[in-house]
């Protein structure tokens, strides 16, 4: 009885804790955007809130927020968008059609996922310029799409897998060709798979840097997460106020679909590791 | 439809070797005719299915529905299901989950383009035929097993197949709903005039439902025939024993002759044959032989007996109406099924072998 | 063998061939190019030469090179080690049935869900030396007397890494621990339990054995990640102070950033044939688990 309650103690701290831990600096963000000036833990008290920094974050015009924001979106949407489409099809002949060396093209695509991301970027970049695309939506759209597809397709893959193959014969019986299987039966079927791979893939597109940073130059292409890291001020001291409201608007997409889908992403996230 | 299989062999490749799942099969199916594909797990009869349905392809041999030739290895001939109009009733049902009874019945009809209200006739025809009209609306998850087969069942005959091929589709269910659905499925399938195809492990399942029975043993067939073709006449010990339960008592004897009558020692006791036996006999290599004879064959102190053994009742199974010995004479061990009741353990009883009701068999290795 | 016929095979790659494609133009090239440059002299406008190892020789006697190896493999040391541990707390935790679960699933996922720079900002602003949280509270709680020098010290920028580090990315080892823990069956700890052992006997002989290979692919996984760090130190230290918390990632950039694409390409490469290394380990020991396929 004594070591139940000990465990529960622990329990308690631990999640405490956790819950700390996780939430401040989220906390810490949200205050500070809305105080009118960054030294709020100095002059404790003395701060008025506001949403001025919000404002000026939204309407200023060399800001660029507003560009960023709808660039990081149809990137990060296309890019999903594709990704799903071509990691499902590999999935479906991997998982049920007889394909010489599939084991080998899985494995081959789990290694290329853990490549450094800079063992890249220097030829990308050189690419890109040499297409002409540095600064457009295609110089991040299509390595994106590359860079996504490991995950989502060993995601997709785990759980195209559990769909019974008997399923497929009865379609087959009743006269679908494989295509059909696909369109009909199958991605029916994963449905919340495909729905998990599909909030990863966005928030894994959206959430990218170092492509962003080395491919876009200025607002036409360039997306949230080098906007706000290369978010300087104009006057030497840094505008934090400005920084930590950017970043509040920059991170409620992500944010919600994160609270709302939990579900969806821990499985995905699960199934993308363990498996492999 | 006719169904005739020629020479039909299926080897599957792997990293171990090949295996022969079916092996130079002949068969001719009648149209109409429900016929039993019986055999231990692992005998290749789902293979067979396989093969007619277009799911695999033959490695050898040749598939034909009445005149048309469906498949063939030598002349690279295969249409694959969707041509051949062949409906499958799978051991899991495979419904599609995502899909309402309605929609699952009525998919096979939608893929082949059928106009709206003659699917909405098809379906509901059907669904009441399986009595499953009130389920159009749920989803397969919602169901139980006796009413998912039931919808399988509706999604194979909605589009009028040549041929209907079941894989075990009993197998699911509890033994009581097996049972009933069992006379469901045979009535059914004489109204429809469906040739169908059926594959099981259970003889019961086998001796009530089909018109033919093959026995397979390892992808061959043993023996074809009408299920009292196999229950009177095995070929071999495993039809003998694989038909009839309780299963068949195998003894091992020796034939001896004396004075124009052949005579099989049971214990120490000789008992003489009948005289239509006598082919049978001339045809063994040796006279040490396998006796087969059915546990209801054996009598137990029969009122006017001929010629009587004593043996001993080592234990003894109530079986409901009747109850199954065992016993033994000498170094043989067999079952006999008794109506009367009072029976002690280690008792000495008469034992009379129906003589009629004998087979001789090959010793076989 | 079945006759299976050039079209069957034909329609299956179909299927595969954009995956492949996308990989082989934008991965596989890419790394392919990065090698083949390394070998050059690519100085911005200076003329492309193609000097072998010259770059090689350059970088086995750059001690900023070195430096950076050195900080790379002391951060992921020390940053991976915290998130085994806190991350296995964690999942412990959340494995129980405790109430609010998802609540705190959520709170736990969310630092891994932002992007890497805006966590990097945020933690920039965090180690503020005049009026950050950092020193806000080791200040008010005691465990400093003064304000601590977190990004204008090598050491103080160091751990402000780690912290942060460990902040964004002990979530994803929470879940995959988590997966491990429920998938360990609760009879064996009720046996257990009727058996008469106590909850720390419980941990050491039933949680641990089975979770180990879990953790061993979650650390594994963390490592390689770890080794290609990037986002969070060019927005928060950029490097510094004066270079002391340079990864090999940040060190080939530099060089990108300053037009000398061979000498970048080279060090991209080391970091790659360490990081494929590992790599091919991972998915050795991750093979014994394959089903379904």
């Amino acid at each position: 009885m004594i070591e139940e309650r000990f465990k529960s103690v622990l329990i308690w701290i631990g999640y405490v804790f956790k819950a700390v831990f996780c939430l401040t600096p989220f906390l810490y963000m949200i205050v500070i955007s809305l105080s009118s000036s960054p030294d709020f833990l100095t002059k404790l008290g003395e701060i008025e809130f506001s949403f001025k920094n919000y404002y000026s974050v939204l309407t200023s015009k060399s800001l660029h927020f507003v560009d960023y924001l709808r660039n990081s979106i149809i990137v990060s949407g296309v890019s999903a968008f594709f990704c799903i489409i071509i990691a499902g099809l590999a999935a479906y002949s991997i998982t049920r059609l007889d394909l010489p060396g599939k084991m080998l093209i899985l494995f081959l695509v789990l290694a290329v996922s853990m490549f450094p991301q800079i063992s890249l970027v220097g030829y990308l970049f050189k690419f890109m310029s040499s297409l002409g695309w540095i600064n457009t939506y295609f110089a991040l759209i299509f390595p994106y799409i590359a860079w996504i597809l490991p995950l989502s397709l060993w995601i997709l893959v785990s759980y195209f897998a559990q769909i019974p193959k008997e399923l497929d014969k009865a379609a087959l019986i009743d006269g679908c060709t494989r295509w059909q299987i696909l369109l009909k039966v199958i991605f029916p079927v994963a449905a919340p798979g495909i729905f998990s791979v599909s909030l990863l893939s966005f928030i894994f597109a959206f959430n990218e840097f170092m492509f962003a940073l080395m491919l876009t130059i200025d607002y036409r292409s360039r997306t949230i997460p080098v906007g706000i890291a290369l978010f300087q001020g104009l006057h030497g001291e840094i505008p934090w106020g400005n920084i930590m409201a950017a970043s509040t608007i920059a991170i409620i997409p992500v944010v919600l679909l994160t609270i709302i889908f939990q579900r969806y992403i821990i499985q995905g996230l699960t199934r993308g590791s363990i498996k492999g | 439809m006719k169904l005739r299989l020629v020479e039909l062999t299926k080897s599957f490749f792997s990293r171990h070797g090949s295996v022969l799942a079916v092996n130079n099969v002949n068969l001719e199916i009648n149209s109409g005719e429900f016929f039993v594909l019986l055999g231990p797990s692992g005998c290749g009869k789902s293979t067979m299915l396989n093969l007619i349905a277009g799911l695999e392809k033959p490695t050898k041999g040749e598939i034909w529905f009445d005149e048309t030739l469906v498949a063939s290895a030598s002349k690279k001939v295969f249409l694959p299901p969707k041509a051949r109009n062949v409906a499958m009733v799978f051991q899991s049902y495979a419904l599609y989950p995502h899909l309402t009874v309605f929609e699952n019945i009525a998919f096979p009809l939608r893929i082949s383009r059928t106009k709206e209200h003659l699917i909405k006739e098809s379906v509901q025809r059907v669904a009441s035929m399986l009595a499953i009209s009130e389920l159009l609306d749920r989803k397969p998850g919602e169901l139980s097993g006796g009413q998912r087969q039931r919808v399988a069942i509706a999604r194979a005959i909605v589009r009028k197949p040549n041929v209907f091929l079941l894989d075990e589709p009993l197998s699911n269910l509890d033994a009581q709903l097996r049972a009933s659905t069992r006379g469901e499925l045979k009535n059914l399938q004489r109204n429809l005039g469906i040739t169908t195809l059926y594959v099981t492990h259970d003889q019961i399942e086998a001796m009530s439902l089909g018109d033919r029975i093959a026995v397979l043993k390892d992808g061959k067939i043993v023996q074809i025939g009408t299920p009292d073709d196999l229950y009177e006449s095995p070929v071999n010990p495993f039809v003998a024993t694989f038909i009839g339960s309780p299963p068949m008592n195998l003894l091992k004897s020796s034939i001896s002759y004396d004075k124009g009558s052949f005579f099989i020692t049971v214990g120490n006791t000789k008992i003489k044959l009948p005289e239509n036996k006598a082919k049978k006999i001339k045809g063994l290599k040796s006279k040490d032989c396998l006796i087969g004879i059915r546990p209801e064959h054996i009598y137990i102190n029969p009122t006017s007996a001929k010629q009587t053994l004593k043996g001993k009742i080592t234990s003894i199974e109530p079986l409901g109406k009747d109850l199954l010995l065992h016993i033994s004479i000498g170094e043989n061990e067999f079952t006999a099924v008794s109506s009367k009741k009072r029976f002690k353990e280690f008792e000495i009883v008469d034992v009379e072998f129906d003589t009629e009701k004998i087979h001789i068999f090959e010793i076989q290795d | 063998m079945s006759y299976r016929t050039f079209s069957e095979a034909k329609q299956s790659y179909t299927f595969i061939l954009p995956l492949i494609i996308f990989i082989l133009a934008f991965i596989l090239l890419p790394v392919v190019g990065t090698f083949i440059n390394s070998f050059f002299r690519d100085i911005s406008f200076l003329q492309r030469k193609f000097i072998m190892f010259g770059n090689y020789k350059q970088l086995f006697n750059d001690p900023g090179f070195y430096g950076a190896i050195r900080f790379t493999i002391l951060f992921i040391v020390v940053s991976v080690t915290i998130e085994i541990i806190l991350g296995l707390i964690f999942a412990l935790i959340l494995n129980e049935t405790i109430p609010f679960r998802g609540f705190l699933r959520a709170c736990v996922l969310l630092p891994w869900a932002i992007p890497s720079a805006i966590s990097a900002r945020l933690w920039e602003l965090i180690y503020n030396y005049n009026y950050g949280l950092a020193n806000f509270i080791c200040i008010k709680s005691g465990i400093s007397t003064g304000p601590i020098n977190w990004l204008g010290s090598s050491v103080g920028a160091f751990f402000g890494l780690v912290i942060a580090d460990v902040w964004k990315t002990t979530p994803f080892v929470t879940i995959i621990l988590l997966a491990g823990l429920s998938a360990i069956p609760t009879e064996l700890y009720l046996q257990a339990k009727v058996d008469g052992t106590n909850f720390l006997q419980r941990f050491y002989k039933i949680t641990m054995p089975l979770l180990k290979p879990v953790l061993v692919v979650a650390l594994l996984f963390r490592t390689i990640d770890a080794l290609r760090i990037f986002d969070l130190i060019y927005v928060l230290t950029h490097g510094g102070p004066g270079g002391a918390t340079t990864s090999l990632s940040l060190y080939a950039y530099k060089y990108y950033l300053a037009g000398d694409f061979g000498y970048g390409s080279a060090v991209s490469v080391i970091l790659f044939v360490i990081s494929f290394t590992l790599s091919i380990i991972y998915i050795k020991l991750a093979r014994f688990g394959e089903s379904g396929i």
